[in-house]
């Protein structure tokens, strides 16, 4: 998917892999395959395994799961 | 890929087009402005206009964040990133902006060390781990992006980085729907609306356009059956004399925004009084700067910063673009002099400016309608 990275809006689903200690930071994993780092402070009690909707950094919704 | 895959459907789409040709009054023409980037990049890509009646026009709003910065504001990062001790870092876009001195990437060839990261957490990051330099991270974005800086700050504050800072342009997105409505060479009849802002502020923000102006509001989804169904729902809202915010994207936008997001952004920006945006001039009350609590963090108070107004090149007409006044096609240099390979104007370097979006995908679509502009430089 082409998207601007720069633009405020545009927003990747992400996968949450594994969260870190205090629980503000996690590892996602984008449809690609591609993991990063992204803040969860928006998004509070979310947890492994849980699809958000991410921008720069940041998950800014939780998405519901695939049915 | 599920939300993807059934906004993409061939058959859909076609439903949709034959509904919206039913809707529209034949002797009536329809100016709808899509405010945001990421639509104007799906409507050229996925060629969403060719599937409206005639009558019903989309104009591109000033939506992409990268297209809205001036010209002086490039040279006051450039002149930052010309600081030895300076790392300074940016969304990959942002360095291909022309400023009046360049763009970041040349600064860059010509040694300034720039780097482009993905989030300002990758900024920070990058602090941490280069202590004897200043990283500076350039925010440019509207109220989705602006909780990541928010966010990264509250954390280079609690983890006590003082290294870190940040060159803040972030804008506000309402201030410049105002200014358009107030402009009197513009006249719309309603607003396909920015849907990943929505996530953060919510509808709520968009009252004023149906209540103030009587015009209707869609906040929408980004996928091509997204803008034809808020397209569609525009059409009925005029068709039945009715005029207010509805959400097409409620499978993400929930109607009071993100209250979380909102607490972060007051914690950390303060409204400035003006700020300068590219073809808009000043408006008011329209940008962040870091709030006093965090002035340790901003690169405007540690650096010696031009602040120099730059007026944009006379060929270029990103600012008649970027109202929707004019097409891309339009525009004297698109396609010949600016391409997105060597950039005029902001409008042809992200891949969600009008222009470049319509150099990308919507050229070859109209050949034969528009006078051969565009074609020429390929």
């Amino acid at each position: 998917m082409t998207f601007c990275i720069t633009c405020s809006d545009a927003a990747e689903p992400m996968h949450v892999e594994a969260i870190a200690g205090n629980g503000a930071t996690a590892t996602c994993v984008d449809g690609a395959g591609h993991r990063s780092e992204v803040m969860l402070d928006l998004v509070p009690g979310t947890g492994v395994g849980a699809d958000v909707l991410v921008h720069a950094g940041v998950a800014l919704l939780v998405v519901e799961p695939a049915r | 890929m599920k939300f993807v895959d059934e906004y993409r459907s061939a058959e859909l789409g076609a439903a949709l087009s034959e509904k919206i040709a039913g809707l529209v009054d034949p002797g009536r023409h329809y100016k709808i402005m899509e405010v945001c980037g990421g639509h104007t990049h799906t409507i050229y890509r996925y060629g969403v206009a060719d599937l409206l009646p005639a009558n019903v026009e989309l104009v591109h709003g000033p939506g992409c964040p990268v297209c809205v910065i001036p010209m002086g504001r490039v040279d006051d990062a450039i002149a930052i990133a010309g600081d030895p001790r300076v790392i300074l870092t940016c969304f990959g876009d942002m360095m291909r902006v022309p400023g009046g001195s360049g763009s970041l990437i040349e600064a860059k060839a010509a040694g300034a060390d720039v780097r482009m990261v993905y989030s300002p957490l990758d900024a920070l990051r990058m602090a941490q781990a280069n202590p004897d330099r200043d990283v500076v991270f350039f925010a440019v974005g509207f109220e989705t992006t602006a909780p990541s800086t928010a966010l990264t700050l509250m954390r280079a504050k609690a983890e006590g980085v003082r290294n870190f800072f940040v060159y803040c342009n972030h804008v506000t997105i309402v201030p410049p729907i105002r200014a358009l409505l107030e402009s009197p060479d513009l006249r719309l009849d309603a607003f396909i609306g920015p849907g990943h802002v929505c996530t953060v502020v919510g509808a709520r923000p968009f009252h004023f356009i149906p209540a103030e102006y009587g015009k209707p509001v869609v906040i929408s989804g980004f996928e091509p059956l997204d803008v034809l169904q808020s397209v569609y729902m525009i059409l009925t809202q005029l068709a039945d004399g009715r005029c207010e915010v509805e959400n097409q994207y409620k499978r993400v936008v929930p109607h009071e925004g993100n209250t979380q997001a909102f607490r972060v952004l007051s914690d950390v920006f303060a409204l400035r009084p003006h700020f300068e945006w590219r073809g808009l001039g000043f408006i008011s009350q329209s940008a962040l700067a870091l709030s006093p609590a965090y002035a340790d963090f901003d690169a405007e108070l540690r650096y010696r910063i031009p602040g120099v107004r730059v007026a944009d090149p006379k060929a270029c007409q990103c600012g008649e673009v970027l109202k929707g006044v004019i097409k891309p096609w339009q525009c004297k240099v698109f396609g010949t002099a600016c391409t997105p390979e060597h950039p005029i104007g902001t409008c042809m370097v992200s891949s969600e400016g009008a222009c470049a979006a319509y150099y990308n995908f919507g050229r070859f679509a109209r050949r034969g309608q528009e006078p051969v502009v565009a074609e020429l430089a390929s």
